[in-house]
């Protein structure tokens, strides 16, 4: 019982090309740059966009199947999409755009009505049922978009950046309430986001989606301890290097090498993470491996730390105090020393 | 900005600029101009005997006749107007252009052309008149059907124009959404299309018909004066004029009425306050 999907699809520039496998009861978030075809892939799977090439199943039954010929068509689905603008109808009520999936499903008008009016008050919106999404915030508005979704008991839920619409201070509210409500539904659910902090908080597992392909797949523990890609180190913020290992050494793509503790062969992945990364005014002895020279530049504020990009053979970024930062003058420019420990050094196979 | 502070903030950059002259003079010329005969018109008014005037039987024909006419030409429009103005928004298809362009040809041909080439196609001898005289005994012209048809000739384009715009205006992932609640074609036709196009369709109901009931130039070349059959308000108003003033702007009045009050109905259409 679950979601297993088989996507190709070309959109303009965008070549989708992903399979993804979703357990029921799991919450999977899909988590992408813009333009990684992350909305499309739900569209697809909810056949609101064409699959050239592919098989979708849920709980064993076929929804598409390009090869055999099956195309399901998206009424006939048994899915809730929460659209990213939510897209409620603007000249129905609350209540009447959550019954309206139970009203075309052809569930009588008073039970339909009643139905809404639990989930609304589920939602804890039953005073609102009778406004109109224009007269809701934008919190209120999500919640109405998930009940409307959620209230016909779908299978597979689908969520296309549910907290996007939102300003940052409701952002932290509706979200604990989005994960209390998708915690109360037992089927499939797949969310969209860009977001890593939403994916991190959300997902019981991450699917990193770039360029239409599935790059790494995980928990949101394994994902930012051992990215797979720039972008996915850079949302966590570690340095991400990729090289030929032999040995205790690492000849890297970029140049350079990197010495490290663990013995390893062959194609790996080296992340370091930049408060690990210690600088020096002048060329240091003594224990780290790794020693590069290189020119401090961007210097930039992160929490109560900052961050340097030291650009040189190997460029890294380094994490220091800002008394550090001002011992070492590193806003002057001119020539610095990185220096890593072979053992902070975490390598991983590609 | 809220929409009142820009549009303070607009206005008061008009007042700091000041009217020039050289404006001024034109505009006040030019709305003295339009406004003038509907003064005139209303100043030359018998409301004293109005009730009288539009009771009289020559009038209440002509009345009645047109609200025949114009709701039979709106019916037509609306008919297979609707239709085309989907095919027109919705649907790919070759020679789309070409369609859209015959569909508002009536708007910009002078309306007694568009009579002259009904009646030479629906004419007895005309190419469709013949073939419908020979299969079914119709014939149009010089009929209250070929009136109505006249208006319909004139009048459709208003409301296919307005209903196409108001359906690419419309965002269709509102549809998208119906779908995925289980709604099929229908369904999202009736529940969301339709509710969300209906300002636009109103519109362009109301400009087709309004349209329908001043027509002049097509009626009277394809269907004749015929009282009772084919003479409809303007028409009557234009007969009336040789014998009967009163009658004539009695009649004029109330087409007038007509289109103030679909002037105040589009207001917020044509000329929005926010």
């Amino acid at each position: 019982m679950s979601l297993e999907a088989r996507v190709e699809l070309t959109l303009g520039q965008l070549h989708l090309h992903v399979d993804l496998a979703v357990a029921t009861g799991e919450l999977v978030v899909l988590l992408g740059p813009n333009g990684a075809g992350k909305t499309t892939l739900l569209l697809a799977l909810a056949g609101l966009a064409t699959v050239e090439d592919g098989r979708v199943v849920l709980d064993g039954d076929v929804l598409e199947d390009t090869g055999a010929g099956v195309r399901v068509p998206t009424e006939r689905r048994p899915i809730g999409f929460v659209f990213q603008d939510y897209l409620l109808f603007p000249h129905l009520s609350a209540l009447e755009n959550v019954a309206f999936g139970l009203r075309a499903r052809g569930v009588p008008r008073a039970e339909a009505r009643r139905r809404a009016g639990a989930w609304l008050e589920r939602v804890g919106l039953a005073e609102h049922a009778s406004s109109r999404p224009r007269a809701l915030s934008g919190g209120q508005a999500q919640r109405v978009a998930l009940a409307r979704a959620m209230v016909a008991d779908p299978r597979l839920l689908l969520l296309d950046e549910p907290l996007a619409a939102l300003d940052v201070a409701s952002r932290s509210e509706v979200r604990r309430d989005l994960r209390r409500h998708l915690a109360s539904f037992d089927g499939t659910r797949l969310l969209v986001t860009h977001d890593p902090l939403e994916a991190m908080t959300l997902a019981d597992r991450l699917v990193v989606l770039e360029r239409g392909r599935v790059t790494q797949t995980g928990t949101a523990v394994e994902v930012s301890a051992r990215p797979r890609s720039r972008y996915v180190a850079e949302l966590v913020g570690v340095n991400l290097f990729r090289g030929l290992a032999d040995g205790h050494t690492v000849q890297l793509a970029a140049g350079g090498t990197l010495v490290v503790a663990d013995d390893c062969h062959g194609e790996v992945f080296a992340a370091v993470h930049p408060h690990a990364v210690a600088l020096h005014r002048h060329p240091p002895e003594g224990t780290p491996r790794n020693v590069w020279a290189g020119t401090a530049e961007n210097l930039e504020a992160a929490g109560d730390r900052v961050r340097v990009r030291v650009a040189g053979t190997v460029t890294i970024v380094a994490e220091v105090t800002p008394a550090a930062a001002a011992e070492l003058r590193l806003a002057d420019g001119g020539p610095v020393w990185a220096a890593v420990k072979a053992t902070e050094v975490t390598v991983y196979p590609a | 900005m809220t929409g009142t502070a820009r549009r303070r903030r607009r206005r008061a950059a008009t007042a700091r600029a000041g009217a020039p002259i050289l404006l001024v003079v034109p505009a006040v010329l030019a709305v003295v101009f339009l406004a003038i005969p509907l003064l005139g018109l209303l100043g030359q008014t018998p409301w004293r005997n109005l009730a009288a005037e539009l009771a009289a039987p020559k009038v209440q024909t002509a009345l009645r006749l047109s609200l025949v006419c114009s709701l039979g030409a709106v019916a037509i429009s609306i008919l297979v107007g609707v239709p085309l103005a989907f095919l027109l928004a919705r649907v790919e298809f070759p020679g789309r252009n070409l369609v859209r362009a015959l569909t508002t040809l009536p708007m910009v041909l002078p309306p007694v052309v568009g009579g002259v080439a009904l009646l030479l196609a629906f004419g007895r001898r005309g190419l469709a008149g013949q073939w419908l005289d020979r299969a079914f005994g119709i014939t149009l012209p010089f009929t209250t059907a070929g009136a109505i048809l006249a208006e319909a000739f004139v009048a459709m384009p208003f409301l296919v124009i307005t209903t196409e715009a108001g359906l690419r205006a419309m965002d269709r992932r509102f549809e998208d959404a119906a779908t995925t609640l289980g709604a099929g074609r229908w369904t999202t036709f009736r529940r969301v299309t339709l509710p969300l196009i209906a300002p636009s369709l109103g519109a362009g109901v109301a400009l087709c018909w309004a349209r329908a009931l001043g027509e002049f130039g097509a009626t009277i070349t394809f269907a004749g004066n015929l009282p009772g059959t084919t003479q409809t308000m303007p028409l009557a108003v234009y007969l009336a004029l040789e014998n009967d003033l009163q009658a004539a702007i009695a009649l004029s009045l109330v087409l007038l009425v007509v289109s103030l009050a679909v002037l105040i109905g589009l207001r917020d259409r044509w000329f929005p306050t926010a």
